[in-house]
C-alpha cells in the first residue's frame, strides 16, 4: 500500500507541473497584456514598455516560464489589481472561508445523502424510492445559481428569516484562531456568533450541496442495491439481526467504496459551484474574490486562482484514492 | 435511429419541444426581445405580457423564448468542438499507441486535473467576456473526457476478431480507423455526448451568470437571471421563468442521455 501511496504522489507532483504548464500558456497566449492590465486604464505606451520590461514579458518562452516557475516556489504569485496587495496574502485570508463553506456543503450532502440513499435502496421500487429519484432527477437538472436565488428570494426576500448575505452580521467579531469561522466562534465559545454565522452559512450550504446530494443519493441507492444481492445479507437476515444493523454496518461498508469515489469526484464541482453561490451570497471567499478578478480582468489574481483551486482538488483526489485503497486493499492500480 | 427516438422517452419530448421553439422563435414569441418599453417596467404577469416584464420593459416570455436557441445552440456547439477534437485525439491515441499514446494521454490528465470549471473561467476571463469566447473556454477544457473515453474503447476494440482480420487482410490505419473502429467507438460517444449537451447548457449559462458569457441585452437564460438580481424583490417572475427554461433544457438531456445509456450498457441502470 505504501509503494502505492508514493507512486500516486510522484503521479499528483507530475500532474501539478503540467498544470502550471497548462495555466502558464493559457495565461501567455490570451489577449490579455499583464502589464496593461497592472497599470490600468491610462497608461501611456512608455510605461507600459517599462512594465514589460520589468515583468520580464519580451524574453523568450522557456525563460519566461523559468521565472513563472520560481515565483510560484517562492509564492509570489503577482499583484492584485483589484485590492492592490499580493494576491497570496488574499488568497490566504479568503480560502479558509472556501473550504469552510465546501467542507460543510460535503458533509451536508452525505448527512442527508446517504441515509436517504440507504432509505431508497431498502424501499427500492416502492412510491418512496420513487420520489426520492424523481427528486434527484430534477435537482440535477437546477442551475446552483438559480437555486441560489430563489432560496434568497424566498427566505431574506419574502420570509425575512435569513440574512441576505455575508459572513456576519455588522458588528460582530470572531477572534481569528484557525481562520474557520464557525470553528473559531466554537472555540472561543462565541455563541453568538457561532449562531450568526450558521445563520449566514444555511442558504449557501443548502445551495451550494443541492446537486451533490442528489448524487451521492443515487450512488448509495446503486451501490447498496448491488451489495444486497449478495448471499452474505441473507445469512445476517437469517441469524436474526436488525434491519438497520444490516444495512448500516454490513453493506454499507462494502458499498462505500463507489460512494468515496463520487464524493471525490463532486468535490471538484463543489469548488466551482463555491464561485457561484459566494457571490451571489456575498461569502468572502476565494470564488468571491475570483468573480470580482475575472470581471476586472485581474490578470494575476485569475491565474493564481486556477492555479491554487486545481492544486487543491488535486490534493483532495490524492486523498480520495488513498482512503479508498485504505478502504478496499484489493483495489490495484497500474 | 428509430431505437434511437423511440428510447428517448419524456426527455425527447422536452427537447423537441424546446427545439422547435429554438428554431422559430418568432413563431411563438409575442414581442420583440429587444424592445425597450420605460412606460411598462416591471410588471407582473398578465395576459399580455405572460412572463411580465423586465426593468426595461422588455416582455420576458419573448426573451424566454428567443434565449431558447441561444442556450440550446451554445450547448450544443460546446458538446461538437470538445467531441469532435477528443475522439480524433482518443482515435490517434488509442490506434497508434506507443509513445504518442502515452504523451496524448498524460495531457489528458493534466487537463483532467483541473476542477469543472474552473479552467474554462480562466480561460473566459482572459479572452474576454463574450458568449462565443465562454464556447471555446468550456470545449478547450471538454475535450480530454472525450479523448480518454474513445482511446479507452479503442484499445478494447483492437483486439476483436473483425478488427485483426481486416488487418490481415491489408487495411491501412487511416481505414481502420474510419471503416472498422469509429463506427463501434461512436455509441458510447453519442451517449456522452447527450447527457453532456445538458450540462453544457448549464455551464454556458453559469458563466454568462458570472459576467463571462452572454452579456445583457443578450436574452441568453443565465444572462437574463444575473439581470433580474439588481430587480429580485420586486420582481420574482425575472429570474424565475429562465430558470424553468434552463431547468427544462437540462432535465429533457439528462432524460435522454439516461436512456440512451440503458440502451446500450442495461448494466449501468441505477
Amino acid at each position: 500500500m505504501l509503494a502505492y501511496i508514493l507512486r500516486r504522489l510522484v503521479f499528483t507532483v507530475f500532474i501539478v507541473f503540467g498544470v502550471a504548464v497548462v495555466v502558464f500558456l493559457m495565461a501567455d497566449a490570451l489577449p490579455t497584456d499583464p502589464a496593461v492590465a497592472a497599470l490600468g486604464v491610462g497608461a501611456t505606451q512608455d510605461m507600459i514598455d517599462a512594465m514589460r520590461e520589468d515583468l520580464g514579458l519580451d524574453e523568450p518562452l522557456p525563460v519566461r516560464f523559468a521565472a513563472y516557475l520560481g515565483r510560484l516556489v517562492r509564492g509570489d504569485l503577482g499583484r492584485s489589481i483589484t485590492t492592490d496587495r499580493p494576491v497570496m496574502v488574499d488568497l490566504v485570508e479568503r480560502y479558509p472561508n472556501t473550504i469552510e463553506l465546501a467542507l460543510l456543503s460535503m458533509l451536508f450532502s452525505i448527512a442527508v445523502g446517504v441515509p436517504l440513499g440507504v432509505a431508497s435502496a431498502h424501499r427500492a421500487r416502492t412510491w418512496v424510492d420513487s420520489l426520492l429519484r424523481g427528486v434527484a432527477i430534477s435537482a440535477a437538472a437546477l442551475p446552483i445559481f438559480w437555486v441560489a436565488l430563489m432560496l434568497q428570494l424566498v427566505f431574506y426576500g419574502r420570509l425575512g428569516w435569513l440574512p441576505a448575505g455575508g459572513r456576519l452580521s455588522p458588528g460582530l467579531e470572531v477572534a481569528a484562531v484557525t481562520g474557520f469561522t464557525t470553528l473559531d466562534a466554537l472555540l472561543t465559545g462565541n455563541w453568538h456568533a457561532l449562531n450568526d454565522v450558521g445563520r449566514h452559512l444555511l442558504l449557501p450550504v443548502i445551495s451550494l450541496s443541492g446537486l451533490t446530494t442528489a448524487t451521492i443519493m443515487r450512488m448509495t441507492r446503486s451501490s447498496m442495491l448491488d451489495v444486497m444481492r449478495e448471499p452474505y445479507v441473507d445469512t445476517a437476515r437469517s441469524k436474526g439481526l436488525r434491519e438497520r444493523t444490516i444495512l448500516y454496518k454490513h453493506v454499507l461498508r462494502t458499498a462505500a467504496t463507489p460512494i468515496v469515489t463520487v464524493i471525490g469526484l463532486r468535490f471538484g464541482h463543489l469548488l466551482a459551484g463555491a464561485v457561484i453561490t459566494e457571490s451571489i451570497f456575498s461569502w468572502p471567499g476565494v470564488g468571491d474574490y475570483a468573480v470580482k478578478a475575472m470581471l476586472r480582468n485581474d490578470y494575476f489574481a485569475i491565474t493564481a486562482f486556477v492555479m491554487t483551486m486545481t492544486l487543491f482538488y488535486a490534493l483532495i483526489n490524492l486523498l480520495t484514492d488513498v482512503s479508498l485503497v485504505w478502504l478496499d486493499p484489493t483495489i490495484k492500480y497500474d | 435511429m428509430l431505437r434511437f427516438l423511440r428510447q428517448g422517452g419524456i426527455g425527447l419530448w422536452i427537447i423537441a419541444l424546446l427545439a422547435i421553439v429554438a428554431i422559430a422563435p418568432d413563431v411563438f414569441a409575442t414581442h420583440a426581445p429587444l424592445q425597450i418599453s420605460p412606460q411598462s417596467r416591471l410588471e407582473a404577469p398578465s395576459a399580455e405580457h405572460i412572463f411580465g416584464t423586465d426593468h426595461l420593459g422588455r416582455d420576458t416570455y419573448s426573451r424566454v423564448v428567443h434565449g431558447a436557441r441561444i442556450s440550446l445552440w451554445a450547448g450544443l456547439r460546446v458538446v461538437l468542438l470538445a467531441s469532435l477534437f477528443g475522439t480524433l485525439i482518443g482515435l490517434v491515441s488509442g490506434l497508434y499507441g506507443g509513445m504518442m499514446d502515452r504523451v496524448l494521454m498524460r495531457a489528458v490528465d493534466v487537463f483532467l486535473a483541473f476542477p469543472y470549471l474552473i479552467l474554462a473561467m480562466g480561460i473566459a476571463a482572459l479572452l474576454g467576456r463574450s458568449l462565443e469566447n465562454a464556447i471555446i473556454g468550456l470545449a478547450l477544457v471538454w475535450w480530454a473526457q472525450y479523448a480518454r473515453l474513445v482511446r479507452n474503447k479503442v484499445l478494447s476494440l483492437r483486439e476483436m476478431g473483425y478488427v485483426t482480420s481486416a488487418r490481415a487482410l491489408g487495411a491501412g490505419q487511416a481505414r481502420m480507423m474510419f471503416r472498422h473502429i469509429l463506427p463501434n467507438a461512436l455509441t458510447p460517444i453519442f451517449v456522452k455526448a447527450s447527457l453532456d449537451v445538458g450540462q453544457a447548457i448549464l455551464a454556458t449559462a453559469s458563466l454568462s451568470f458570472i459576467g463571462l458569457g452572454a452579456a445583457p441585452p443578450s436574452p441568453e437564460w443565465g444572462a437574463m437571471i444575473t439581470e433580474a438580481r439588481s430587480h429580485i424583490l420586486d420582481a420574482w417572475w425575472l429570474p424565475t421563468f429562465p430558470g424553468v427554461g434552463i431547468f427544462l433544457a437540462v432535465l429533457g438531456f439528462n432524460m435522454l442521455g439516461d436512456n440512451l445509456r440503458d440502451v446500450v450498457d442495461p448494466r449501468s441502470r441505477s
